[in-house]
């Protein structure tokens, strides 16, 4: 089992990264945490995977110029814009369906259309607990997202100030009348649920630090 | 702009067809994007027929939601629906699921839901490339600055909620806050409130005014269609059909975007 550890802005200083097989950087869901090229060159790791979110079109373009500028071995990609781009320009680069992606398209990713022209080009699906069960896929590698399962996120910011993004860069409980189990961070909401599963289509274990 | 309306059942589709350019309903046995809700859907085929029927003899156009992804068990039925609906009528599909749409491609009108997660123009293009699109809802949270490229795209048409009703505050489409952890949850748009340190973290849209911008500005940017959503009574729909005709009678009048927000003011 491949281990992977998710890095925040602050490229997480305390942590080992020696001891994980791969480094994820970057954001899911929020587009303003586009790690520069210089912040990815400094990360002293043969394995990065760069995280990205649904993409507006000017973060779009940003992201393909980072991508024409460093080199990274994979992409979690949650935009079929970016899909695009990365067959034609960058088939070098392994690319891994994002956990919002995934949501969105769930069952028809194993058959039809969807395999022909978005599975067929897929190295990996990122996954977590609730993600799983809206999947039928049986012929690609899991990436497992733990212990933070991803409920959803907003793009209109709601923890903005202003034009300042204030939102919680760890993962943060919030108390609910409703809830005792629901963390946010960044631009997103997740339930934390200690399970791993024991699907044997999953290949990596990707560690969310609370802390981070 | 022409309005799309949503239709509960025949009874609703009676009182509201005439002031509709445009019906549109889901139907229980296919799973679209207000399935956790109750008495959004109609309740069966021929309840279904009847409206499509009503709408043709009114001289208007009838689409089915099914804007959800289908697993392979399933896309089979809801095409079988589908072609039955078509057959007596129906013209078209809002819906997000490529595999759905390639089989109807260029066999009737393709809407793009706003539950695909389409946010830029090279991710519009893939859609229409692959579905044969007419027209895209646009995402809730696509504000008309970030749609400029989006609608250099001239080959297919535009249309907004009226996003004084309906505005998620979420991601549509890639959010399991209505269903999660083998349980239906809230049965509305979210109105969950958390608390961080006893400050409060609710999920409140933007303030009308921000909302009523927004339809603004895709009315200039050259978007036809604004839609009316399934939730709510007949009367609550008779209330908001009242307020989007005045809307688009206050934006045509409007010299400027300040005048159009100075006029909503008096009235919202």
């Amino acid at each position: 089992m491949e281990k992977a550890i998710i890095l925040d802005d602050s490229l997480n200083k305390e942590i080992n990264i020696e001891k994980y097989d791969f480094i994820y950087i970057g954001s899911e869901f929020c587009f303003k945490k586009i790690p520069s090229p210089d912040t990815i060159k400094k990360i002293n790791h043969k394995n990065i995977i760069l995280m990205r979110p649904i993409l507006k079109d000017d973060s779009l373009k940003i992201v393909k110029k980072i991508l024409d500028s460093v080199k990274i071995s994979e992409i979690v990609i949650n935009d079929l814009g970016l899909l695009e781009y990365l067959i034609k320009k960058h088939p070098e680069i392994k690319i891994n369906i994002g956990r919002v992606l995934a949501t969105s398209l769930s069952y028809s990713l194993s058959f039809g259309k969807v395999k022909e022209t978005i599975t067929k080009h897929i190295n990996a699906i990122e996954i977590d607990n609730l993600i799983e069960k809206s999947m039928d896929l049986k012929t690609k590698k899991l990436h497992f997202h733990y212990p933070f399962s991803y409920l959803t996120h907003s793009l209109i910011c709601h923890f903005k100030i202003g034009n300042k993004c204030n939102c919680f860069t760890s993962y943060t409980k919030l108390d609910s009348a409703e809830f005792s189990n629901i963390y946010a961070k960044q631009n997103a909401y997740f339930l934390y649920k200690k399970n791993i599963s024991p699907n044997p289509l999953i290949k990596r274990v990707v560690y969310q630090c609370i802390k981070n | 702009m022409k309005k799309v309306i949503g239709i509960n059942n025949y009874k609703e589709a009676l009182y509201l067809m005439d002031y509709a350019d445009e019906i549109y309903f889901g139907l229980k046995s296919i799973k679209n994007h207000r399935m956790w809700y109750d008495d959004l859907n109609v309740s069966n085929i021929d309840e279904a027929i009847n409206i499509i029927k009503l709408a043709k003899e009114k001289n208007k156009k009838s689409y089915i939601a099914a804007n959800e992804a289908y697993s392979q068990r399933e896309i089979e039925n809801v095409i079988k629906i589908i072609r039955t609906l078509l057959s007596n009528g129906l013209d078209g599909i809002i819906l997000k699921d490529i595999n759905l749409a390639s089989y109807f491609k260029n066999k009737t009108d393709i809407i793009l839901s706003s539950t695909a997660i389409v946010f830029n123009s090279a991710a519009l293009n893939f859609y229409i490339r692959n579905t044969g699109l007419n027209r895209i809802v646009i995402p809730q949270h696509l504000k008309p600055s970030d749609a400029i490229d989006i609608m250099k795209i001239k080959s297919i048409q535009y249309e907004i909620f009226y996003l004084l009703d309906v505005y998620c505050r979420n991601v549509d489409g890639a959010c399991k806050f209505h269903i999660f952890d083998g349980k239906t949850r809230e049965k509305s748009n979210c109105k969950y409130v958390f608390k961080v340190n006893e400050k409060n973290i609710d999920m409140r849209p933007p303030s009308i005014y921000d909302r009523a911008k927004i339809i603004y500005d895709y009315k200039k940017m050259g978007v036809k269609y604004i839609k009316l959503a399934r939730d709510g009574s007949v009367d609550y729909k008779m209330k908001l059909i009242k307020e989007v005709d005045m809307m688009l009678s206050i934006i045509k009048k409007s010299s400027s975007d300040k005048v159009f927000i100075q006029a909503i003011k008096k009235y919202f």
